[in-house]
């Protein structure tokens, strides 16, 4: 039998530590200039409007090959954001698995599903 | 020259609030959104923003160990976040209309107050003690509220289980409101259902709490993220900052025997609680 809690500590943590690595290379690439259309100045401005409403997330990708610090962060934190929810889904699995526990199924279910719609819906509904 | 200023100021008062944070057992965030807003001039949505993803990152990071150990309740954490995040839902939403409404003193005295009630309810009772054998509810059954964990200062196994999860679930919906409409963990709340709602034992109530703020400020952030309320630099350096600062917090803690140092920084939180009521009337100190 896996041990799930085993996955889910190691997962956690593993999470983490890839998110501090991106951010302190993405950092040390804004520190070197490499944030294109982005200069240094405006993003260490507090009250600027650089922020992850503005900045188009579909170039994350290509920023993210192209080594530019910004979207380096960004992935760092999307990262951050998606490790509560690597577990709330082996969670699931635990539950129908191994416990074969149909009421916490669907508790699961309903926090995925909280998670999900506000990730893909709700902001965008609201914006 | 202001780079310089900038890196130093942010990563200082992270480190400080990740520190201080778990020196008296709350969140970063009660003192880092205080710090940023009252003295470093961040737009308090910048603020609650980053707060949110280092909340994520410290919850996280603590929790592996904790969830490894099997300390924690899995089953009845995830079970009461679905109260959570329900919660998050409506205070981002809540949020988010405050902040179109120019109304950011609103989140301001909500924030002082809230503070100086999660230092109340902190240190009401802050004595060790084993939870009294409480007789098991319907709840008990139906959402099978029981565990067992070994606890190092006994050294045994210690069996519990847990009641009333309707009342719980009903401080969980609170407590998920509250951080998304400051961007906090509200773990002071959340331990609040677990220990005193549901009589777990504490060690259970805290980790089992930190599990849950995870998945909570996970559905407040990424709205957040979409409104535009999150600032990468300023996140990613915080996040990084908190972490390292409750990391060097939870190593000194141990051997931190004197209460008056504990004292003294519940002191300055209540200090920053006032200050950001004031603030939020338009009176600065």
């Amino acid at each position: 039998m896996v041990d799930t809690q085993k996955i889910i500590g190691l997962g956690l943590r593993t999470g983490v530590i890839i998110t501090a690595a991106l951010v302190i290379l993405g950092v040390g690439l804004i520190l070197a200039n490499h944030s294109p259309p982005y200069t240094l100045k405006e993003l260490i401005n507090v009250s600027s409007n650089i922020n992850t409403g503005t900045i188009p997330l579909h170039n994350l990708l290509s920023g993210v090959i192209h080594l530019n610090g910004v979207y380096i962060i960004l992935l760092g934190l999307i990262i951050l954001i998606a490790t509560p929810i690597f577990y709330v889904v082996v969670g699931i699995l635990r539950f129908s698995k191994e416990e074969k526990d149909p009421l916490y199924i669907v508790l699961t279910i309903i926090v995925l599903f909280n998670l999900f719609f506000a990730i893909f819906a709700l902001g965008y509904l609201i914006r | 020259m202001i780079e310089v200023v900038y890196f130093t100021l942010i990563l200082m008062a992270s480190i400080i609030s990740g520190f201080l944070g778990s020196l008296v057992g709350l969140g970063g965030a009660s003192f880092l959104v205080p710090i940023y807003t009252l003295y470093l001039g961040v737009p308090i949505k910048y603020a609650a923003g980053a707060s949110l993803i280092s909340t994520i990152a410290t919850s996280s990071g603590s929790a592996s160990a904790y969830v490894r150990d099997k300390i924690t309740n899995i089953r009845i954490g995830i079970g009461l976040e679905t109260a959570t995040t329900g919660g998050a839902i409506i205070g981002t939403l809540a949020a988010a209309w405050v902040y179109s409404h120019h109304l950011a003193k609103l989140i301001y005295i909500i924030f002082g107050i809230v503070l100086l009630s999660q230092v109340y309810f902190q240190y009401q009772k802050r004595e060790y003690e084993e939870p009294v054998g409480s007789k098991p509810d319907l709840t008990t059954r139906i959402f099978k509220l029981y565990g067992e964990y070994y606890d190092q200062r006994l050294k045994k196994n210690v069996k519990y289980i847990g009641v009333k999860w309707w009342l719980a679930e009903i401080i969980m919906f609170l407590a998920g409101l509250i951080s998304g409409l400051l961007g906090i963990g509200s773990g002071a709340l959340k331990v609040l259902g677990l220990d005193w709602a549901m009589n777990l034992p504490m060690k259970v109530s805290t980790t089992t709490s930190n599990f849950m703020i995870g998945v909570t400020a996970a559905t407040s952030s990424s709205i957040y993220w979409v409104l535009g309320y999150i600032q990468p630099l300023l996140a990613g350096l915080t996040a990084v900052g908190i972490l390292l600062g409750a990391f060097m917090g939870s190593k000194v803690l141990p051997g931190l025997k004197s209460k008056t140092i504990r004292y003294i920084f519940i002191l300055i939180l209540i200090f920053l609680g006032i200050e950001m009521i004031l603030k939020g009337f338009g009176i600065s100190l």
